[in-house]
């Protein structure tokens, strides 16, 4: 039986009824941005801090950060630059890429007594799978950044299904600087069924206190995006947004770097066969990007790091080659990214892997790398500015260490 | 951990379909509609199932891990099938269903098939905070109520779920459409569109062969064979 068409007085009932919950639904939700206006948001490299006289002679010093054999594989390291000067690192490691006894690690650097901490497990599989409520096969890639208040956040990838295309994000909170870690909370991204978010690079900071992730999607197609967070003290996560990036596809892990003036350059891993490091410039703060465009420099489908370093150079770590990743080398620029310098060799081994970098610059100015070594540690290379100037004028010499 | 719902927007979806299975496939083994008492029985048990673990979790919970955001349009569609199935009684009507079907297709496309179109719009954006999408929606649902369609109701009742953040999500579009209702709506327009060519190419064959058995040039009946249609090709 066909039930009759709606009355008018329950259709009049219905649409008063309509309105109210959309007018609640405005109320209720956040306001939306309007990251248009060109003085909305910015973006600057890492939240304010306290700025000492850069150094007048070279340094350069290479050392561990993870230490030998902990784990018998490890990946993905990202460093970062914490409020009260000290460093945090995270990365993953475990058997090996992808299997289920990979846990997400962090170590911390003491500007005073420069020490590495030994590595703190933050969180593996079955501590996932508790704190998400949901099956977990996997662990990946991690990000650690504060936040205006001083929360550190931990953003990582944890796959219920199939391969890294097959994961989502999830994010968690340390009011101690990475002493202690709240509960995970999964991040609903995208409509196709939450799958295929993926994060490497650091944030870029909005000037009303929003927290730009810069992230990427991997199924089917692969394009950039940009994670708008908007945290509140405590570490609570009052709401967060994505915007898909208007580049080509196959471009996928996208570094943003802040250029002053609502101008952002985004430097994206190339997973086409042209295998040329990619870039795309804004104008407004990253809301819209300018079509991408091939650099000088090759890129073998691997992720890179880029810095705005105090002097207003960006400086960049790339492996530098259009298939394997045996090379992992330094680059600069001075003209906003529009065309780079190659500079020192930071690893050269044929047939072995040296990758995923990761740049900070201190209060010092001195400038912090970690990367993937062979897959077997995390390498942390530090130097100032001097040390690079001397070593681009001569990189060739630098490249036969 | 914890292994009740999150909501009751997970179970009522999750249980409609189990339902609807069950009697679906006891029917086509049976060869007739089941009766009453087994129908209560199937309903049970799939209850029931949603408490089955699934290595760590339930059968309900995992289901939701997969598939965290089942929309209103989705559930409403499945609600509707199952009441159908053991009423005999039209939950939603012909033209109802169709509403349900097309805003599914039409705004599944428009989100799923975005990144195809090189994104220079990105539609699911919208959807986020208290963007565009809410408003789109009540104007959607306010245009449906003002013509007699139960699916303004659907749709009020999706405003009201992303009102109160009952699903995972935070964008106002999942709480509208989900990709298995999106599937389901392009399956079923495709095979009526599959229908109906087929029909006017037998209907267009039927008409060549009377002229061929006849020996007759009927021109007039050429003629009004749609121009769109196979004979014609």
């Amino acid at each position: 039986m066909e039930p009759r068409p709606l009355a008018m007085t329950k259709r009049l009932l219905l649409a008063a009824v309509t309105l109210s919950v959309a007018v609640a639904a405005t109320l209720t939700k956040a306001p939306e941005h309007r990251l248009q206006a060109p003085d909305a948001v910015i973006a600057q490299a890492n939240p304010p801090r306290h700025e000492l006289a850069p150094e007048t002679l070279p340094f350069h010093r290479e050392r561990w950060l993870s230490p030998e054999g902990y784990t018998r594989s490890v990946h993905c390291s990202m460093v970062s630059l914490l409020p009260d000067g000290n460093l945090i690192a995270a990365w993953y490691g475990g058997q090996r890429e992808g299997s289920g006894d990979v846990a997400v690690f962090t170590a911390r650097w003491n500007a005073g007594n420069d020490v590495w901490s030994p590595p703190q497990r933050v969180i593996d599989r079955a501590q996932a799978e508790f704190e998400l409520d949901r099956p977990v096969k996997k662990l990946g890639n991690t990000v650690v950044f504060p936040d205006q208040h001083g929360t550190l956040w931990m953003v990582y990838v944890s796959v219920m299904v199939g391969g890294w295309s097959g994961c989502s994000l999830n994010i968690k909170a340390s009011l101690d600087s990475g002493q202690t870690w709240g509960e995970s909370q999964r991040l609903s991204l995208n409509p196709y069924m939450n799958l295929s978010s993926l994060v490497r690079s650091r944030p870029v900071y909005a000037s009303d206190g929003r927290i730009g992730l810069p992230i990427y999607h991997e199924m089917a197609l692969k394009y950039p995006q940009v994670l708008w967070l908007d945290a509140e003290p405590k570490g609570q996560l009052r709401s967060y947004e994505l915007r898909s990036l208007s580049a080509e596809s196959e471009l996928l892990q996208p570094v943003l770097v802040p250029l002053g003036q609502d101008r952002m350059l985004m430097l994206l891993r190339d997973g086409r066969p042209e295998r040329t490091l990619r870039t795309a410039f804004s104008r407004d703060n990253g809301w819209t990007w300018s079509p991408t465009a091939p650099t000088s420099l090759p890129n073998p489908d691997a992720a890179v790091d880029a810095v705005r370093l105090r002097d207003g150079r960006i400086l960049l770590a790339y492996n530098d080659a259009t298939a394997g990743r045996d090379s992992l080398r330094l680059a600069v620029s001075t003209d906003a990214g529009a065309t780079w310098t190659p500079g020192p060799v930071i690893e050269h081994e044929p047939k072995r892997e040296f990758s995923y970098p990761s740049i900070v610059e201190d209060s010092r100015g001195r400038i912090h790398v970690t990367y993937t070594w062979r897959r077997e540690r995390i390498k942390h290379v530090e130097f100032n500015a001097v040390w690079l100037d001397q070593a681009t004028l001569q990189p060739r010499s630098l490249a036969q260490r | 951990m914890n292994d009740l719902p999150s909501t009751l927007l997970h179970p009522i979806a999750l249980t409609s379909v189990l339902w609807l299975t069950l009697n679906g496939i006891t029917a086509r083994i049976l060869g007739r509609p089941i009766g009453p008492r087994l129908q209560a029985a199937w309903g049970l048990v799939s209850v029931g199932l949603l408490f089955v673990p699934v290595g760590p979790v339930s059968l309900g919970r995992w289901v939701e891990s997969f598939f965290p955001n089942p929309s209103l349009l989705g559930i409403a569609f499945a609600l509707a099938l199952l009441w159908r199935n053991l009423t005999q009684r039209e939950l939603l009507r012909p033209a109802d269903i169709r509403a349900l079907l097309a805003i599914a297709a039409i705004g599944g496309s428009l989100l799923y098939l975005n990144p195809l179109w090189g994104r220079a719009v990105d539609f699911y954006y919208f959807g986020w905070r208290n963007g565009p999408a809410i408003w789109t929606i009540t104007a959607l649902a306010l245009f449906l109520l003002a013509v007699g369609n139960r699916v303004g109701v659907v749709l009020t009742a999706a405003l009201a779920a992303f009102a109160m953040s009952t699903l995972e999500s935070e964008n106002a579009w999942d709480y509208v459409v989900d990709p298995l209702i999106w599937l389901v709506a392009l399956g079923t327009f495709g095979l009526r569109a599959a229908a109906a060519i087929r029909r006017r190419w037998t209907e267009g064959g039927a008409q060549k062969a009377g002229v061929e058995a006849t020996g007759e040039r009927r021109t007039e009946a050429v003629a009004s064979v749609p121009r769109s249609a196979p004979a014609d090709l």
